[in-house]
């Protein structure tokens, strides 16, 4: 399975929290993981704010190297600010939900993975596939 | 790419499966030593730079970017979240910041 993450589904694979058990079966199910780069901030920001053992950030660093990371190009905000009149999203929800859009047109059978009910609530009103 | 035999019998399935997926040589080590090689059976290996060429130029299209970078291969990463460090399994750590108003 290809398999987008949101940072909500990739945290939970390193801290133990409501949906780990959820995030560890979507990340074994998936052949190829794809995230957007923002995700980084979100989830270093994540591991901060919950005081995690350096052993952790070593995690980390082994999940980071096995994610295809997407790049934005620089103008991409004008763009989030566009797809997201319509939805009305947290920023972060709506800059990553764009990314997966996106990227569904580049990448056949690509699944969201997420954990913010926002997030999939929209997919799913925008008839993307969810995990 | 390297894998523990261990871990190879554990996920085998998933393991053969990127070896067809992506073409890649596994180098079977048992104690760091390299004791077999798991090389995959048809041509489907040959074409994976070319996939990622086309799979570059469809993000392209889309103006998203990837660059291909390491293995990345999700088979080698095996999770176990571990508690944090404020002792709370009951939170969606993204959730929270993404509705604190400081975020």
């Amino acid at each position: 399975m290809k398999s987008f993450f949101d940072a909500s589904a990739l945290v939970p694979l390193l801290i133990l929290e409501l949906h780990s058990k959820g995030a560890v079966e979507a990340w074994r199910e998936t052949e190829v993981g794809y995230a957007w780069t923002w995700a980084r901030v979100e989830v270093e920001a994540a591991l901060i704010r919950r005081k995690v053992a350096p052993q952790c950030w070593s995690e980390w660093r082994g999940l980071d190297s096995k994610v295809r990371w997407l790049h934005a190009p620089t103008d991409f905000i004008d763009q989030i600010c566009q797809f997201n009149r319509a939805l009305g999203l947290r920023a972060a929800d709506a800059g990553q939900l764009l990314v997966f859009e996106r990227s569904t047109r580049a990448i056949e059978e690509l699944k969201l993975v997420t954990f913010a009910r926002e997030m999939h609530a929209a997919a799913s009103r925008l008839q993307l596939s969810v995990q | 790419m390297k894998v523990k035999v261990g871990d190879l019998k554990t996920h085998l399935s998933r393991y053969l499966r990127t070896v067809d997926e992506t073409g890649l040589t596994l180098e079977v080590c048992v104690r760091d030593e390299t004791v077999a090689y798991l090389v995959p059976a048809n041509a489907k290996g040959a074409s994976v730079q070319d996939a990622d060429r086309k799979l570059r130029q469809h993000l392209s299209d889309v103006n998203l970017r990837w660059d291909p970078a390491g293995s990345a291969l999700v088979a080698e990463f095996n999770p176990h979240p571990v508690m944090a460090g404020d002792g709370r399994p009951d939170v969606v750590t993204t959730d929270a910041m993404r509705s604190a108003s400081n975020w």
